[in-house]
């Protein structure tokens, strides 16, 4: 319904002028005192109760008449039932993954089955064709895409045909709000009396089916949404997740990745999951993902040399391709060094645990050997490991060179000879131990892991936050008395700390009370060892800085200042703006660059497009509570016709018009028709007539006189008769 | 006598050769002018009966003896005075006033003074109550002219007010009423005519002689207003908007209505009726109704 004089609807407080007028003067009753009412009340009980009935009833009349006037000057035009003038149109396509899966069009219809897409583009190609002189049209889409350009409105057909050539389907969630709300610029802008929204969607249940707030669309907006049949697009897994190991990601070894696979579909989907990285190198690995179901999938990112990286994962095998895609990006770097202070038995078994191969190629640590913290400190390790007694001996330089050197990011490991005796000597206090005792056990003591959330154990945690550490048993230790800035990490049985963890700048100290030795405890014959002797030596992997995204949706916080966006890998883009999220539809690696700096952003397709299931009704939820209309899509001609039958107008000020003549009528009749008194039995009149005339009371007088005279004289008769 | 408010000296006298004459035998105690229940010595004959020994045998009438071969004795009515008792109606709606020169209840007890003057004049007695919903105020009867001052008095203090209930109040005034007497009901008779015939037919049926004085003002039998009024019910104050233009002729259709039912419930009673505008003179209204 479109108000072409809306002005007139600001007077539509005057209806209430005859209520107020009323109430404001309304004529003094008079006060009659009476006797009794009893006359009052055998006429009628309910008089005055019809009589204020009539009041307002003629009241409620002319209330309406003036509201039928104003609204016949507001000209109401109800285009969905036929509307004249020049059109604007914003046509709104679903560009979303979804929209890549078959149709199957109604029974009956010419169209052979298609994407939905496709028919969508049919259809708004079609309304484009049906332009008359002086219709302009928009063309929008559900998902930004940078690949369409917005023309805004458009008499042009042969731009906004090419506008729609453009239109392809994305691997993102459809946006109705985010067209809708550009919908609603367009329209605002326009004069046309005559507006409609048309959307062409398959109405998926995930992206259309969930209740949101509709746009403020300009008064008398119509909204038609053509709903395109969904046809089944077979079994579906969806990549719902990628997830890189956290372990230092060290070039030319092979990283580890998760994927998490997804299944919407009732039907079980087997697909192959391609891992390709930009180098070309693959790998795959097949993956069964039951209905409704997901699954984690342990995956490797081949072996690469240093720098920054990107991979691609890809499913494939099931029906449908929108949500199979995704990436991950990622800087791996050469081996790090580990130096240890000292002799190799020194350090027991730790130099087996960081670096099997010396030269770094298994654990990414390389191992060397060095005489003292000067040559250790020159050689720019990543982590340094001291005997204790030798760092308890240090001078002070060597122990201002060793802290400077944590507090850069470091990492210090100290720990007792294998070979050492109970003594303990002072460490630095920086070290976060203030003392130790030795202790000794006959059956060997339990260890257990005391803070799990420590990050020397972070290789070990389950998921259920417990740490993996095995049976492992200590034979002697050295109980550590620790400073209030340090942790206790790993312990005996009744609770004393044999390992200790210290946050320093940016690096951390690891005191140990255990040699990492058999001589002393069991633990460096356990496999956890390895990652713990692991952990304690090198940092977990630096974030990379890289933004994980689904496609379509927006970075959140938006970019500022002049935007960029450029494709590294995955679909092309080269897009610019100012002070708003790049429209990234597909999966992808992208470059952005805005007042912020540079950063990486990884796209994965919407894991959602893929699920079964239409918005049925006559309503779509996500437009909100806006009215729209729903129609079936059954191909372009259909819509066509359809469409034509709105191209006449209904203007309802002329019924409007005879409304207010009919209630103008009715309310003057009703105001000058006298309430029908109710009869009153007939009256005899007799004697008291002179109540109401002196002629019948005396008729009556003289006749009843005459009668009592006749019978006055009869009785006299009898009397005498009988005297 | 001494001024009243509703008998004035010039009303007194126009009232001289005004009869109240009983319709029913009277059961008065002292030799008077009106029919008694039992049979007595006066000259109006009364009917024959058989000769009974112990009659004295002067009352045989011998000349009917003379044709019929039978001892018959002659009886002749008592004649005897009456116990006149006015039951004048106090309730609110008495005290209106439209048309009239007074309000209804000055007029009726003006016309419950002079028919208890007339009473008295004539060698009977008269007595006074007042009623509204139920017997108010009562006096004993009174023979004579002094003892008659006190419910003169009275007269003049009454007010109207409250709601009234001809019925329920002339069958509570029924039992001290003294036997076979005249009963005088001065009222506006603003009642259901089922509840003015109620009280009365308590009043005929313990054999009183009923006359029911229906006092009217002009007033109230039209409406002379224009336009929307607020009707406000004098006895329980109860507020009906009427519109007295389009209600004019059926209200007097139906005040019309209601008197002749009121005459109707009266008469089949077995109660004189008489209607009386408060316009009317006393002494006229009284000549007509006696």
């Amino acid at each position: 319904m479109t108000w072409l004089g809306a002005a007139w609807l600001w007077c539509l407080p005057l209806v209430a002028a005859p209520v107020v007028f009323h109430l404001a003067f309304r004529r003094r009753r008079a006060r009659l005192d009476m006797p009794s009412l009893l006359f009052f009340k055998r006429l009628a009980p309910r008089l005055a109760a019809r009589k204020r009935l009539r009041d307002w009833l003629v009241l409620a009349l002319r209330c309406l008449v003036i509201a039928l006037a104003i609204l016949a000057l507001a000209r109401p035009n109800a285009f969905d039932f036929g509307g004249g003038g020049a059109a604007s149109l914003v046509l709104v396509v679903d560009n979303s993954a979804s929209m890549a899966m078959p149709s199957v069009v109604a029974a009956g219809s010419d169209d052979a089955p298609s994407t939905r897409l496709a028919l969508a583009l049919d259809g708004a190609a079609a309304l484009v064709g049906a332009l008359e002189s002086g219709d302009r049209a928009a063309v929008l889409t559900t998902v930004a895409d940078a690949a369409v350009p917005d023309l805004g409105m458009s008499g042009d057909a042969t731009r906004l045909r090419a506008v729609l050539d453009q239109v392809r389907e994305t691997e993102a969630a459809a946006s109705p709000a985010a067209a809708l709300m550009r919908a609603a610029q367009i329209l605002e802008a326009t004069g046309s009396a005559r507006r409609e929204v048309h959307l062409f969607t398959d109405a998926q249940e995930s992206d259309w089916g969930v209740a949101g707030e509709m746009p403020t669309l300009p008064a008398g907006t119509l909204v038609v949404v053509h709903r395109i049949a969904a046809g089944d697009a077979g079994p579906d897994a969806a990549l719902a997740e990628l997830r890189l190991s956290p372990h230092a990601r060290l070039a030319n070894r092979p990283i580890p990745l998760r994927a998490t696979l997804t299944n919407p579909g009732g039907a079980e989907a087997a697909v192959t999951i391609t891992v390709q990285d930009d180098g070309g190198r693959r790998v795959e690995r097949a993956a069964t993902v039951p209905p409704r179901g997901r699954v984690d999938v342990p995956l490797a990112v081949p072996a690469a040399p240093a720098g920054e990286r990107w991979v691609q994962v890809v499913l494939s095998g099931d029906g449908f391709a929108g949500d199979d895609r995704g990436f991950v990006a990622f800087t791996t770097s050469a081996a790090r060094m580990m130096v240890f202070i000292g002799e190799r038995r020194d350090h027991g078994a730790l130099p087996l645990a960081i670096a099997p191969d010396a030269d770094g190629n298994l654990s990414g640590i390389a191992a060397r050997m060095l005489p003292d913290v000067a040559a250790a400190l020159a050689a720019a390790p990543a982590a340094i490991a001291i005997p204790w007694d030798r760092c308890a001996g240090l001078d002070v330089a060597a122990q201002a060179a060793l802290r400077t050197f944590v507090d850069g990011g470091g990492r210090l490991l100290i720990a007792p000879r294998p070979a050492g005796d109970d003594a303990v000597a002072a460490l630095p206090a920086w070290c976060g131990v203030r003392g130790a005792e030795a202790s000794r056990f006959a059956k060997g003591e339990s260890l257990v892991a005391l803070a799990a959330d420590a990050d020397c154990w972070r290789d070990l945690v389950a998921g259920d936050g417990t740490v993996a550490l095995g049976r492992s048993r200590a034979g002697r230790a050295l109980a550590l008395d620790l400073s209030d800035d340090a942790r206790g990490v790993l312990g005996l049985g009744d609770g004393r700390p044999v390992l200790s963890e210290r946050a320093l700048g940016r690096g951390r100290v690891f005191v140990a009370g255990i040699a990492w030795s058999p001589l002393w405890t069991t633990l460096p014959l356990s496999p956890s060892f390895l990652a713990l002797a692991q952990a304690m030596a090198l940092p977990p992997a630096a974030d990379d800085e890289v933004l994980p995204l689904v496609a379509g949706s927006p970075i959140v916080p938006r970019p500022s200042g002049e935007v960029a966006a450029r494709a590294r890998a995955g679909a092309v883009l080269d897009w610019r703006g100012v002070d708003q999220s790049p429209p990234l539809a597909r999966a992808g690696v992208y470059e952005l660059r805005a007042d912020e700096g540079l950063r990486l952003a990884v796209v994965r397709a919407a894991p959602l497009e893929g699920a079964p299931g239409q918005v049925a009704g006559a309503t779509i939820p996500a437009l909100g509570a806006g009215v729209h209309r729903v129609v079936d899509h059954r191909g372009a001609d259909a819509m066509l016709a359809d469409w034509w039958t709105t191209r006449t107008g209904f203007d309802a000020a002329p019924w409007l018009i005879g409304l207010a003549l009919i209630a103008l009528a009715l309310e003057t009749w009703l105001a000058d028709r006298p309430l029908v008194p109710p009869q009153v039995h007939k009256v005899v009149l007799t004697d008291y007539g002179m109540l109401l005339g002196g002629r019948a009371h005396a008729r009556a007088k003289k006749k009843a006189d005459a009668k009592a005279k006749a019978k006055a004289k009869a009785r006299a008769a009898a009397d005498a008769s009988a005297a | 006598m001494t001024a009243f408010k509703h008998l004035p000296a010039q009303i007194a006298d126009r009232l001289i050769g005004v009869r109240i004459a009983a319709r029913r035998a009277m059961a008065g105690s002292l030799q008077g002018a009106h029919r008694s229940n039992r049979h007595g010595a006066s000259v109006e004959f009364a009917e024959y009966r058989d000769y009974t020994p112990g009659d004295a045998p002067n009352l045989i009438d011998w000349s009917v003896y003379a044709r019929t071969d039978r001892y018959l004795v002659r009886r002749f009515e008592e004649e005897t005075n009456l116990v006149g008792t006015v039951l004048v109606d106090s309730s609110q709606s008495m005290a209106w006033r439209g048309l009239g020169p007074c309000t209804k209840l000055d007029y009726a007890c003006s016309l419950a003074a002079a028919a208890m003057y007339v009473l008295v004049d004539q060698g009977d007695r008269a007595g006074l109550a007042t009623f509204a919903a139920t017997v108010i105020e009562r006096h004993a009867a009174a023979g004579s002219a002094s003892s008659l001052k006190p419910m003169l008095a009275a007269l003049d203090l009454v007010a109207g007010r409250g709601r009234g209930d001809i019925g329920a109040a002339l069958s509570a005034a029924a039992p001290t009423l003294p036997r076979r007497s005249l009963a005088i009901v001065i009222s506006d008779c603003l009642q259901p005519p089922a509840s003015v015939a109620t009280g009365v037919r308590r009043l005929h049926h313990d054999g009183h002689d009923v006359r029911v004085w229906h006092v009217v003002d002009r007033g109230e039998l039209t409406l002379a207003q224009t336009g929307l009024v607020e009707a406000v019910d004098a006895e329980s104050g109860e507020r009906i908007e009427v519109d007295c233009d389009e209600l004019r002729e059926a209200y007097r259709r139906a005040a019309a209505a209601h008197l002749d039912e009121i005459r109707r419930a009266c008469l089949g009673a077995g109660a004189d009726y008489r209607l009386v505008h408060t316009d009317t003179p006393i002494d006229s209204a009284l000549r007509s109704m006696a």
